[in-house]
């Protein structure tokens, strides 16, 4: 009696299954929901000065660095994440690739800075009419630069406190047509190949740690009074 | 916005930290999704209220802040979560680069010692900007009303956060 009462017992909690859950897999799965729902919006948080996405990642930086040692032991014991984790990575570095390559495309290519210029002079010439509306004319030479990155970014509108915000709002609609250039394609495929990979790793990453949980008994977040018994 | 907030060309906003940080943050949670932080906004509730703030700051040809506001950023940042500070670092540039924001440095010997006792140093440098600037009649955004009753008593137009946006 008292053996089998022994057996029905939770499973031993584990700390080091915790750490896996808590400071490897769910600040993972919290970044990857986050670089869905950018890259649903087309925005891909990518600035011309780094070449790369701003908030987009790889996997190992999603993971705070003080983590970095529990990210090591989880892929030590689950190495069949290294593929997938490796995946991402690597489709991110195709869609920071492309939209460097599609970046110079866009600033040698010049119907661009032709049509830039000739919103600009449109809305300089509009400008009498909104004395809120900043002179751009000094950004002339950059505006090419800032549109190729809005571009790529899928900016449909800025915060009405930005300098080329009235700018933007006239140009838009004209520019981000541009979009569906063939040129366009080679980001858009890799796009969608990030979220496919991204989606995918989610939803193993989820199943993973619902078999973590059920296997060691260990809550898929922190329970205050769970870690105070530890 | 109250007709009493209409400002004109000529005027230079000064930005506090407050402000500052509440349209950080805003960007932060709504645009690049850390939702977390979300529990930080004190003001900026609504898309309304952003897109109050944003109009008013339109409104100046000129803005600009101390470093030691810069600073004082810097702090708030360093109290989140460090995977997410360069994010958040990515915001303020794009912020700051992209209203045309200026900065200004002041010397602590610049700045009266009782005024900075009294304020610290942060609030302390907000004020005598607003001083340095005073011939292009400035208009200072706050958080702090104890900031902005001693910019008036200054002779300075100071103006809450919550005045913007309501």
């Amino acid at each position: 009696m008292s053996k089998k009462r022994r057996t029905n017992l939770p499973k031993r909690h584990s700390q080091r299954v915790a750490a896996w859950i808590y400071g490897v897999i769910n600040s993972i799965l919290e970044s990857l929901q986050r670089e869905m729902d950018l890259l649903d919006r087309g925005n891909l948080t990518w600035r011309s000065d780094t070449g790369r996405c701003d908030v987009i990642r790889a996997i190992q930086e999603y993971v705070e660095s003080s983590q970095w040692p529990n990210y090591f032991d989880f892929l030590a014991d689950n190495p069949q994440f290294l593929p997938s984790f490796e995946s991402h990575d690597e489709s991110l570095g195709k869609l920071n690739a492309k939209a460097r390559e599609l970046y110079a495309w866009l600033l040698r290519w010049e119907q661009l800075s032709v049509t830039v210029e000739a919103l600009l002079d449109t809305y300089e010439g509009e400008r009498a009419s909104d004395p809120q509306a900043t002179s751009l004319t000094y950004m002339r030479a950059d505006l090419p630069k800032e549109v190729a990155a809005n571009l790529i970014n899928n900016v449909q509108a800025l915060p009405s406190h930005f300098v080329i915000s009235k700018f933007w709002a006239k140009a838009a609609k004209n520019l981000l047509q541009f979009r569906n250039l063939p040129e366009f394609r080679p980001l858009h495929i890799a796009k969608e190949e990030l979220k496919g990979n991204s989606l995918s790793l989610k939803g193993t990453l989820e199943g993973h740690r619902l078999a973590l949980s059920r296997k060691f008994d260990v809550p898929a977040a922190p329970i205050l009074d769970y870690l105070a018994k530890r | 916005m109250s007709s009493t907030l209409h400002i004109t060309a000529s005027q230079i906003l000064i930005f506090d930290t407050g402000p500052l940080w509440e349209l950080v943050l805003y960007s932060v949670v709504y645009e690049l999704g850390f939702s977390r932080l979300k529990t930080e906004l004190r003001h900026l509730q609504s898309f309304g209220h952003f897109e109050k703030l944003t109009s008013f700051i339109a409104s100046f040809r000129r803005k600009t802040t101390s470093g030691h506001v810069v600073a004082e950023i810097s702090g708030w940042i360093r109290r989140t979560e460090k995977k997410g500070q360069g994010n958040i670092w990515g915001i303020v540039y794009k912020e700051f680069e992209s209203m045309g924001m200026d900065e200004d440095i002041l010397k602590l010997l610049e700045m009266p010692r009782e005024l900075v006792a009294h304020f610290g140093v942060v609030d302390a440098s907000v004020l005598r900007l607003g001083l340095r600037f005073a011939q292009l009649r400035p208009r200072i955004l706050t958080v702090d009303s104890e900031l902005a009753a001693e910019c008036n008593r200054a002779g300075l137009d100071a103006v809450h956060l919550w005045q913007v946006i309501s």
